[in-house]
């Protein structure tokens, strides 16, 4: 190289380093870099392409690949440029003038950007460890270079990316459409651009990461205020919930005090019913309430007779059920499902809320059936509770463990609800089997414990 | 001659119907607002049970029934509260028995019944 080429090329690298390092975008930088490897007045390559090193993944990535998508394209690109003489101002003209769109849309583009391949596998991109810059062509090439085969590349330059001792990846680049034979001065004007490039995008590299870091960081936060917003929330329900309780109790304690004081046949009596059955309705949902609510209802677990609670949970139900129709129940429990390790106030309230259930959905049936069946599988306790009553409309069906929500018009929306939070507390799953036009099946599964697996989990201090 | 029962809560309306309730089931009521003054009054009353709230301001009815007991560790104590988890709480232990607070009293009566005709 003469001293006048010398002078050239580093005003040229001045000027392109210029550029890259006013660029604070990760993936304009890219952009930079390809358009000055390609204009030119740059470093006149046909097309280019930057390939990043995957560390974790010990793979070699396509990033971007810029080039004109046809021989006529490049033509009237590289005419554009010739009238437009940017000598001296590339720097501004690469960071404002690129069109960053059509370069992600070129076929070469899209090839690129699909490109990965392990590293130790591929005989070119294992020099990325090399400190040097190569030409590559079919007298070097090895045969399994498939994807310069895809990509045509019949010689081609390429120059490690390496920022701080390390290699970060590779830019290739060749002279497809007008076949210029590459240099051995273009490749070492590539190799110190190459370099330059590399500690930019490291560094911008490094900015990414600390902006996504600082995200997630501001992501996290606002999570935490926001579990704190709802924990608040629901302490407040349960204030609440308890001042409305203690004010009803009164109420209609007193109701029913004064329903006794009035003649059953006056209009006073009648008008007492409607208050007192209003106010229950109330109370009821704060009791529902506060059954949902955690940490009011801790459970307290013990080996419990699982059939006896069944058959008694099922007397108290008949009764309910006889100022309505005939329903009939059936049970059939397992000998090898007769105990459960849980609370047994909490399961009872599981029967109650599904045999409910299923006796709202059959009210309008004549012969109404719900069967309550338990059995052992594998691990588990199985307890199912089903009925006729029709199944629940498929549109109902993401809502049903939802709370609040209820299609009936008395219903509190926590029934299932309370279900599902006591079956997780046990550590077990619900499931529905929905037959639509036939009936609804709720699968209950709890881990089946035993006194000395039970026993076991204390020594360990579980 | 009448059983005596002190009551002790800080809700009016609540109190007022467990007079009534219990009234009408022949007792004599004592009632309070607060446990201090219910302990103050306590060796003047004699009670022959006390029904006792639990969440109550400035002294609640955990302390009432340990200063309660030391003073009459025969007197039946009934604690009672809205929240059911004091159940399995051992600084309830010391009580005779305990209710969760319902509008329907049918259950506190019974509880009342058999721990008076224990005594």
């Amino acid at each position: 190289m003469d001293k006048d080429k010398i002078v050239e090329e580093w005003k040229l690298l001045y000027e392109l380093g210029t550029a890259i390092s006013l660029t604070t975008e990760l993936k304009k930088l890219f952009h930079v870099v390809l358009t000055a490897v390609t204009i030119g007045d740059g470093l006149g390559f046909n097309r280019a392409a930057i390939f990043l090193y995957n560390r974790p993944n010990n793979t070699i990535d396509g990033i971007l690949g810029v080039a004109p998508d046809s021989i006529q394209e490049a033509t009237i690109i590289w005419d554009t440029l010739k009238n437009l003489d940017i000598r001296g101002k590339m720097a501004s003209w690469l960071i404002n003038e690129i069109n960053i769109e059509a370069q992600l849309n070129s076929n070469f583009n899209k090839i690129i950007s699909q490109f990965r391949i392990n590293i130790e596998k591929d005989t070119i991109f294992k020099n990325i460890y090399q400190k040097e810059a190569f030409i590559f062509n079919s007298n070097n090439l090895g045969s399994d270079d498939k994807i310069f085969k895809e990509l045509n590349f019949e010689e081609f330059a390429f120059a490690p990316l390496i920022s701080r001792e390390q290699p970060i990846g590779a830019i290739v680049a060749d002279n497809f459409y007008n076949k210029r034979p590459i240099t051995q001065d273009d490749i070492s004007t590539l190799f110190l651009f190459s370099n330059q490039s590399a500690i930019a995008i490291e560094n911008l590299m490094g900015v990414e990461t600390y902006k996504n870091m600082s995200k997630r960081l501001i992501e996290e936060q606002q999570n935490l205020i926001h579990q704190k917003h709802i924990f608040n929330l629901g302490r407040a329900v349960a204030d609440i919930t308890h001042e409305i309780k203690n004010a009803l109790i009164g109420a209609i304690g007193f109701v029913e005090r004064a329903k006794k004081l009035s003649d059953t046949n006056q209009q006073t009596y009648k008008y007492l019913e409607i208050v007192k059955k209003e106010l229950d309705r109330v109370y009821n949902l704060t009791l529902d309430i506060n059954r949902y609510s955690k940490g009011q209802n801790r459970s307290v677990k013990k080996q419990f007779d699982l059939e006896k609670l069944i058959l008694d949970t099922v007397e108290t139900l008949k009764t309910i059920d006889s100022k309505n129709q005939n329903i009939k129940f059936e049970t059939s429990l397992s000998e090898f499902a007769k105990y459960l390790y849980g609370d047994p106030d909490q399961i009872k309230q599981v029967l109650i809320n599904l045999t409910k259930n299923s006796m709202e959905a059959i009210s309008n049936k004549k012969d109404g059936l719900i069967k309550i069946s338990t059995y052992k599988e594998d691990k588990f306790i199985v307890i199912s509770v089903e009925d006729n009553g029709g199944g629940i409309d498929v549109k109902f069906l993401p809502y049903v463990f939802k709370p609040f929500y209820s299609t009936k018009s008395h219903g509190t929306g926590l029934g299932l609800s309370i279900v599902r939070e006591i079956v997780q507390e046990h550590n077990g799953v619900i499931n529905l089997n929905n037959f639509v036009g036939k009936g609804a099946k709720f699968i209950i599964k709890i881990p089946n414990i035993t006194e000395e697996e039970k026993d076991e989990k204390k020594d360990n201090g579980g | 001659m009448k059983k005596k029962i002190m009551v002790v809560d800080d809700e009016d309306s609540i109190r007022f119907l467990y007079e009534e309730e219990l009234k009408d089931e022949n007792y004599d009521v004592v009632s309070y607002p607060d446990a201090q003054s219910a302990i103050d009054d306590f060796e003047k009353q004699k009670p022959d049970l006390v029904l006792l709230d639990i969440a109550m301001p400035k002294m609640s009815g955990l302390d009432a029934l340990r200063i309660l007991k030391d003073m009459s560790p025969t007197t039946p104590i009934i604690m009672s509260t809205a929240y059911s988890h004091y159940k399995q709480d051992f600084s309830t232990w010391i009580a005779d028995d305990y209710i969760v607070k319902s509008p329907d009293l049918t259950e506190l009566k019974e509880k009342i019944k058999e721990l008076l005709n224990k005594s």
